[in-house]
């Protein structure tokens, strides 16, 4: 497989410049050496709780916020050291949807304007000329065609996410960044957006970069996972293999965390002590090891390297679990 | 077998939408035993927040309210605001789903952990103030003494949730209602706060109502469980039969739409979506979903009797 995205050293540090300011420059570094590739057709998962930098990934990879070190090399061009004009052109072959479809809709156009607009910024096309093709990829996400004049009140929050993704859909993208894009939707509705999600990955052979903090999703939708902590990856590897064997303590608890709709496997959720850390103020060597339980000297210390294993795997951590 | 707490009968919520009324909640019917959790799972709009909210007759004047909420002998709905008062907060308590918005920013912490003891028990600032660091205590939150004096915008999420908890079990409520209570938080802070209201409710003795879309979080903390659709009650039954045997096919349906962290496997969804509450079917609020649907289902049918109790028409004879 050839890889489409390939993100290497990337870091990003939020903070404030001195200016005529007594008070000292503060910094948050919310990514820290970030590197991971996507190939052709294959879904990547990013999962953390809160904080740990995974929506700052995405807006990364996108170049929505620009990041302060690394580069981000798209189907063998480095969007990083692009000009302005050809970055634009770049972006219309990576597209993103959100969380919240309440939000990220213009509640003033209606859904044929809004998907209109993608072509009309990229491709100089008029609403007219791009009628068929809106039509097409209303017809692509089981909306009805008449949603072209109606606004996004009048839709569901399971449908106007179809239309969210028909936006995303309709510059004919390579990969696609969702970033907690079934998480608001109730269960019954996120099955049918998932489902819908792989059907056009199969169709259509993009990619997917699938932020979420959700292990059920990643588990059933993902082909590799990310594992992300306090702007860190600390494991990587494919889904089925990393969550059955998780190697590093933070994947394992984040895994027995996550409540099973099983009776048989009811336990009492295994305990991770502590809250993740503020990445202004983080701990020293591991950002894991205060709440860690296999946290030893060197755990203080020393952070971990990434290590990459036999099986496609790779994890950062002085003692991983066997 | 013990009796109820609290009996919860053919409970009707309406509210009137376009000049008509619209019962958002259609005649439910259901107990609360002593010193068990009974968890009430459904999607959006099931109504299961507002049926939360009836127990304390925490509605607003716009919903008309039938049926009855029995308890102690006394039928809540019928009751005067100022009865109402004896109720609230002390013998049944709630807790919400985002602690930031049901903290007083203004105030701090300790203060709005003493405030029910001093409104309900009549003690003083002073001592409800020391009897609110017991509570920091009980819901394990460090440095209790400092923190009774921080405000909720200096706590984490998990934190504010703790101190929600801690308010809500100030005056040793016999209900606690949990609406969502751990929804907004990230899964290992989730684990830590069911843990924390199971070990509560065994010291403390209290019955906890839970009202949660998460089906796991049902499955890992729950005794027994109300399955809701569109307003009705679907199915009920203690946790084991209802993971094992669900009946209902919404509930069997709802129990294949879930993604599992421990396995892949094809999920399946529901088609279609539930129906606007001012176009709800006479019939089974279901049948338009349902794969078995069929013509006795455009009557309603009622909910079985016994522990295990379904609504459907496709499952009186069986169970």
């Amino acid at each position: 497989m050839t890889d489409l995205l390939t993100v290497d050293g990337m870091g990003k540090t939020f903070g404030t410049k001195r200016f005529l300011s007594m008070k000292p420059t503060y910094s948050v570094t919310a990514l820290r050496n970030v590197s991971f590739s996507i190939a052709k057709g294959e879904t990547v998962g990013v999962v953390g709780e809160s904080g740990c930098g995974k929506s700052t990934l995405a807006r990364c990879v996108l170049d929505l916020i620009t990041p302060t070190t690394g580069s981000v090399l798209f189907d063998g061009t480095d969007l990083t050291a692009l000009d302005p004009a050809s970055k634009r052109k770049m972006r219309g072959r990576i597209q993103m949807i959100f969380q919240d479809p309440y939000s990220s809709l213009n509640g003033k156009r209606t859904i044929g304007k809004t998907l209109a607009e993608p072509l009309y910024v990229h491709q100089g096309m008029k609403f007219k000329d791009a009628l068929p093709r809106i039509l097409a990829v209303l017809d692509e996400v089981g909306m009805p065609r008449s949603a072209v004049d109606k606004y996004p009140h009048e839709f569901s929050g399971g449908q106007r996410q179809r239309i969210a993704i028909a936006r995303a859909l309709i510059l004919e993208p390579d990969l696609i960044v969702a970033d907690e894009s079934v998480s608001a939707l109730d269960v019954s509705v996120q099955a049918q957006v998932l489902l819908l999600l792989r059907r056009i990955q199969q169709e259509r052979g993009l990619s997917y970069l699938f932020i979420t903090h959700d292990l059920g999703v990643v588990r059933n939708f993902c082909d590799r996972v990310l594992v992300m902590y306090l702007g860190s990856i600390v494991e990587s590897g494919p889904v089925g293999a990393l969550l059955s064997n998780p190697k590093h303590p933070y994947t394992k608890s984040l895994r027995d965390a996550a409540p099973i709709p099983d009776v048989s496997k009811r336990q009492s959720l295994a305990l991770l002590e502590g809250e993740i850390p503020s990445p202004a103020n983080p701990p020293s060597g591991c950002a894991f090891h205060p709440r860690c339980p296999r946290a030893s000297e060197i755990c203080r210390r020393d952070a971990p390297a990434l290590q990459d294993t036999h099986d496609q795997r790779s994890f950062a951590c002085h003692s991983p679990q066997d | 077998m013990t009796s109820p707490l609290m009996k919860v009968e053919d409970l009707s919520i309406s509210f009137k939408i376009e000049d008509r009324w619209c019962r958002a909640v259609n005649g439910i019917s259901f107990d609360i035993f002593p010193d068990e959790t009974l968890c009430i799972v459904g999607e959006s709009g099931c109504g299961k927040s507002i049926t939360a909210m009836s127990l304390m007759k925490l509605l607003p004047d716009a919903a008309q309210l039938g049926g009855k909420v029995i308890f102690d002998g006394q039928d809540i709905l019928s009751m005067k605001e100022k009865e109402l008062e004896g109720i609230r907060g002390s013998r049944i308590a709630m807790i919400f789903q985002e602690p930031m918005t049901s903290l007083n920013p203004v105030l701090t912490v300790g203060e709005q952990i003493a405030e029910p003891l001093v409104l309900h028990k009549g003690m003083t600032w002073s001592n409800a103030r020391s009897e609110a660091r017991n509570l920091l205590d009980l819901v394990r939150i460090p440095d209790a003494e400092q923190r009774l004096g921080q405000y909720p915008h200096e706590l984490s999420g998990g934190m504010r949730q703790r101190v929600m908890i801690a308010i809500g079990l100030a005056c040793r409520p016999e209900i606690l209602i949990a609406d969502e209570p751990t929804t907004a938080l990230d899964v290992t802070i989730q684990a830590q706060v069911l843990a924390l209201l199971d070990d509560i409710r065994k010291d403390q003795g209290l019955s906890i109502v839970m009202i949660t879309h998460d089906l796991g979080v049902v499955a890992n903390v729950a005794d027994r469980v109300a399955v809701m659709y569109a307003g009705d009650l679907v199915e009920t039954a203690p946790v084991a039969d209802l993971f094992t045997k669900p009946s209902h096919p919404y509930t069997q349906a709802l129990l294949k739409t879930v993604p599992r962290a421990d396995e892949a496997f094809e999920l399946l969804p529901i088609e279609g979506q539930v129906p606007p509450i001012q176009s709800m079917p006479d019939g089974c609020r279901f049948a338009p979903r349902c794969v078995e649907a069929h013509d006795a289902c455009n009557v309603a049918p009622d909910l079985s009797r016994g522990p295990h109790a379904v609504r459907c028409w496709a499952r009186v004879e069986r169970v």
